[in-house]
């Protein structure tokens, strides 16, 4: 730990804090996370990005940091944790806080629910103090932060004071300090956000991309591995920049494509990317959005960014809902929109509208050693797991149910996810012919199928499938089934929750209009991506990354035409489809 | 079609028999058998008329496997066969010695994608046998079985359908029933609803909720099931109890353990907007009582009367 500390603090020993009577160390932010990783999945829920022990059963190395005290003192110090596993068992995710090589006595991540666990008390000396979090399962142990204060009161766990309370103790200003100006900021960089950032940035337009992950590609980065599918459509150039070959879901061949990706979106002339940004708000006046704000996952710098023109391709369509504009969320009735598939009827689409969506996955990998290969008992995976054993999954390893909301509840789905995977990988272990397997690889970060969809000028479904609707602002096409997912205890409740299966219409070709991509009611924003203007069936066949891929490339260039003639996406439908259609019709060359 | 009458005159099955021609560019030879479906119209099997055996196109008797395979391909609803022509099953990319030929003619291969994912499903060289058949299985007569029963279903007929043993009629009953009839058999809707599948659940509790805040007799037992169905259901009888206020979230007392941690706060956000007087019954003898056992959510409990109280 401390010959890592060295040359670390050396180039960091300038931006230290210098630290009061009282002090706040946000987790993410230490000068070296270690074996822990930053987690900023569930900032909107639990107020913080956080760092997460996902060792799967062997603890990771320490996080670690430093402060220069000023004045020394008895300290009281919590961290903010959780027990991810309340129940009959020892917490799976425990560790404790060192404080200058004095391990704290209390084991933390204990408490269910977001809140401040008390560590213990030290003595501080004036000066330099090495801070590290010793992880003691290797099951995803959890930190947001550590508060050390003379006083024995601990901080607020109400989110909105606990909020205002940071803003105090971290000094922030309301505002960002820095902000940017652009011709068009995205947010989100999967495959539809890329591939929107390029077609801008190729007709000239300066671009901000903001991603709140290290990787680009979101569903399809190396961090989540789900693999590709669709067709290029009329930006088959664009698109085999940044997209991955067909891989088995959850291969570790993902990591491949990701450095073309990576490296392909580095040298885009005109696009900016702020990577580890998490866009936390975006400002609406007179129904346009002014800007979006963005915090840096692991620095907590911000940035606002200013443009006159929108892309959200966050999938969860986070712009889209800070701004104001209309969205929907679960099952519309099947006759709202005639999406009536009689064999699988109410599976396919609800005779009353509900909540449900297509649920999130976890995608994991194993490999078979020589060797045996131990894997611990997870009590406190059972209850989900049950009796399934598995040493592969797949993306049929899905989770939605009618209690949860996959972006309210977003953590509680990927912790269920990861139960069900540990868990059933401990049952397959008790198996002899199964002693060789090791867990080589889980992922930690959801990926998502479904939640909100923004709604534009039109709504994309299942009957312009059916109807073969050819659009005269046909801007996306594709022939992948409709596959729509349900869970498979909808039909057998002994089944296991986790595990879902897929309905496939067979269909020929169908194309997704322009106006499904820009907002009914929010005047400069464009959607790409899982949350652009469609039906529950409607999203179940162009979800997919070269499809989304596809609406991210198509909204970049009509974004070039609102700068160059000044309006709105509407206007582009209205009074320049013709010469949009061309523009992206010439796609297929390389751009002059 | 034939309705098929049990010893009591009680409707059991639907008989059609079929004498229809199977013909490939003007060669026809007759296809005669009895086919039966049940009260829902789904298929329940077919026999041969006495003396006419199945062939195959090339004049081969159908053999004993034959007969199970192709009872087998009827028996699937949703068979490869369904929105495909014959010209897409058939398919002359087969080597010679897989092609089977009828007077010179190639009538069947069984190589290639398409007809790959159908091989193993019909019978070997009666694949035009195995198509006609399984339209005519899955095509109108199913129409007009829905038409007769839905025109002639009795409370005796639906009563019957809720006392079967097969799930797929106890869903077909509750379509049947109209919000008179539902009310009428809560004891059977609910032993039905122990044991049907989460799909079935939900279609009794649609149809069986009224927008009345006040429970009725079905939906009271329904809510007594809370601990016995799956974990979907269980979410929507908590809507169904919510709406009704108090006496609702009493009802449901019982359930508290079982629920998981989104379910509890939903239960529990609704008793904190009961005025006090209702609140206090749900908190002394429902929450209170739950507040330290083995559940894994108890501490939301725990939680809500450190607030409370």
């Amino acid at each position: 730990m401390f010959r890592l500390f060295v040359p670390l603090f050396v180039f960091c020993s300038s931006i230290c804090l210098k630290a009061q009577s009282d002090f706040l160390i946000e987790a993410e932010s230490f000068i070296s996370s270690g074996g822990w990783l930053v987690d900023p999945q569930f900032v909107e829920q639990m107020g913080s990005p956080y760092l997460l022990a996902h060792g799967m059963g062997e603890p990771v190395d320490d996080a670690f940091t430093s402060i220069d005290i000023e004045d020394g003192g008895k300290h009281h110090i919590w961290a903010r944790t959780k027990n991810w596993v309340p129940g009959n068992w020892q917490a799976p995710g425990r560790f404790q806080i060192v404080v200058n090589d004095s391990i704290l006595p209390n084991e933390l991540g204990v408490t269910p629910e977001w809140g401040w666990e008390y560590a213990g008390s030290v003595k501080l000396e004036p000066g330099i103090t090495h801070i590290s979090l010793k992880d003691l399962t290797g099951f995803d142990g959890r930190c947001d932060a550590l508060y050390f204060s003379p006083d024995e009161l601990p901080p607020p766990n109400d989110l909105r004071i606990l909020a205002l309370w940071r803003q105090q103790k971290s000094r922030e200003p309301r505002r960002p300090s820095l902000t940017k100006r652009y011709d068009l900021v995205v947010t989100g960089g999967g495959l539809a956000g890329c591939a929107a950032a390029i077609a801008a940035g190729e007709q000239g337009l300066k671009v901000a991309l903001i991603h709140d992950r290290p990787l680009l590609g979101g569903n399809a980065s190396s961090e989540i591995r789900v693999h590709t599918l669709g067709i290029y459509g009329k930006f088959e150039r664009i698109l085999r920049q940044i997209d991955t070959e067909h891989y088995p879901n959850g291969s570790s061949d993902a990591i491949l494509d990701q450095t073309k990706r990576d490296q392909n979106m580095q040298v885009q002339a005109n696009v900016d990317l702020h990577l580890n940004f998490r866009a936390y708000n975006a400002v609406s006046q007179s129904d346009s959005i002014q800007y979006v704000d963005a915090r840096h996952t692991s620095s907590g710098d911000r940035i606002r960014f200013e443009a006159p023109l929108f892309v959200d391709a966050t999938g969860d369509g986070w712009i889209g809902y800070w701004s104001g504009a209309e969205f929907s969320y679960g099952r519309e009735s099947v006759n709202e929109y005639d999406e009536h598939w009689e064999r699988w009827g109410e599976l396919w689409s609800p005779e009353e509208p509900d909540n449900a969506v297509m649920g999130s996955s976890i995608l994991f990998q194993t490999t078979l050693e020589d060797t045996t290969v131990v894997f611990e008992n997870v009590p406190w995976a059972l209850d989900v797991a049950k009796g399934h054993e598995a040493v592969a999954g797949e993306w049929y390893w899905e989770f939605s149910r009618n209690d949860l909301h996959q972006i309210h509840d977003g953590e509680q789905i990927r912790d269920h996810m990861l139960r069900a995977i540990f868990g059933s990988f401990a049952n397959a272990k008790t198996k002899e012919e199964n002693a060789g397997y090791r867990l080589q690889w889980v992922s930690y970060l959801l990926g998502k199928r479904e939640s909100r969809r923004l709604v534009g000028d039109h709504i994309f479904t299942f009957r312009d499938v059916l109807d073969n609707v050819q659009f005269p602002d046909s801007v996306v096409q594709e022939i992948r089934e409709i596959d729509v997912h349900y869970q498979e205890n909808l039909v057998d409740e002994e089944k296991p929750d986790f595990l879902s299966k897929a309905l496939f219409y067979r269909t020929g070709k169908y194309y997704i209009p322009y106006r499904s991509l820009y907002s009914k009611n929010i005047s400069n924003l464009f959607m790409a991506g899982r949350c652009f203007s469609c039906s529950h069936v409607g999203l179940g066949g162009p979800r997919v990354m070269r499809t989304t891929g596809q609406m991210g490339a198509a909204v970049g260039l009509a974004a070039s035409l609102c700068k160059k003639y000044g309006v709105d996406p509407r206007t582009i439908y209205e009074s320049h489809l013709a010469e949009y259609m061309q523009l992206i019709e010439s796609q297929q060359s390389d751009p002059e | 079609m034939h309705v098929v009458y049990d010893s009591l005159q009680q409707t059991i099955a639907f008989r059609s028999e079929i004498h229809t021609p199977v013909c490939l560019e003007g060669v026809c030879k007759p296809l005669d058998v009895l086919l039966y479906w049940d009260l829902s119209g789904a298929y329940l099997g077919y026999t041969t008329l006495e003396g006419v055996p199945l062939t195959k196109f090339d004049h081969d008797p159908f053999t004993a496997k034959d007969y199970l395979q192709l009872h087998t391909l009827l028996c699937n609803r949703y068979s490869a066969l369904d929105r495909k022509t014959l010209e897409e099953l058939v398919t002359s990319e087969a080597p010679s010695g897989e092609r089977i030929v009828f007077n010179g003619m190639e009538v069947e291969a069984i190589s290639g994608a398409t007809v790959k994912e159908i091989q193993e499903e019909v019978v070997h060289g009666a694949l035009y046998s195995c198509y006609s058949l399984w339209h005519l299985v899955y095509g109108q007569a199913v129409t007009s079985i829905k038409e007769h029963v839905a025109k002639n279903a009795t409370e005796r007929f639906v009563v019957q359908l809720l006392d079967a043993e097969w799930s797929h009629y106890w869903e077909y009953a509750v379509r049947l029933m109209d919000d008179t009839l539902i009310q009428r058999h809560p004891v059977r809707l609910a032993a039905v609803f122990q044991k049907c599948s989460p799909l079935v659940r939900k279609r009794i509790l649609q149809k069986a909720s009224s927008d009345h805040a006040e429970l009725s007799d079905l939906e009271r037992r329904l809510i007594g099931l809370f601990e016995e169905v799956d974990v979907n259901t269980r979410t929507l009888l908590i809507r169904r109890a919510i709406k009704s206020g108090a006496p609702g979230l009493l009802a449901l007392k019982e359930g508290m353990n079982a629920m998981t941690k989104n379910q509890l706060e939903m239960y529990l956000k609704a008793a904190e907007a009961l005025e006090p007087n209702s609140r206090q019954p749900i908190v002394t003898h429902g929450i209170k009582l739950r507040a330290n056992s083995e559940s894994n959510h108890t501490y939301v409990l725990q939680q809500f009367l450190n607030k409370y109280e």
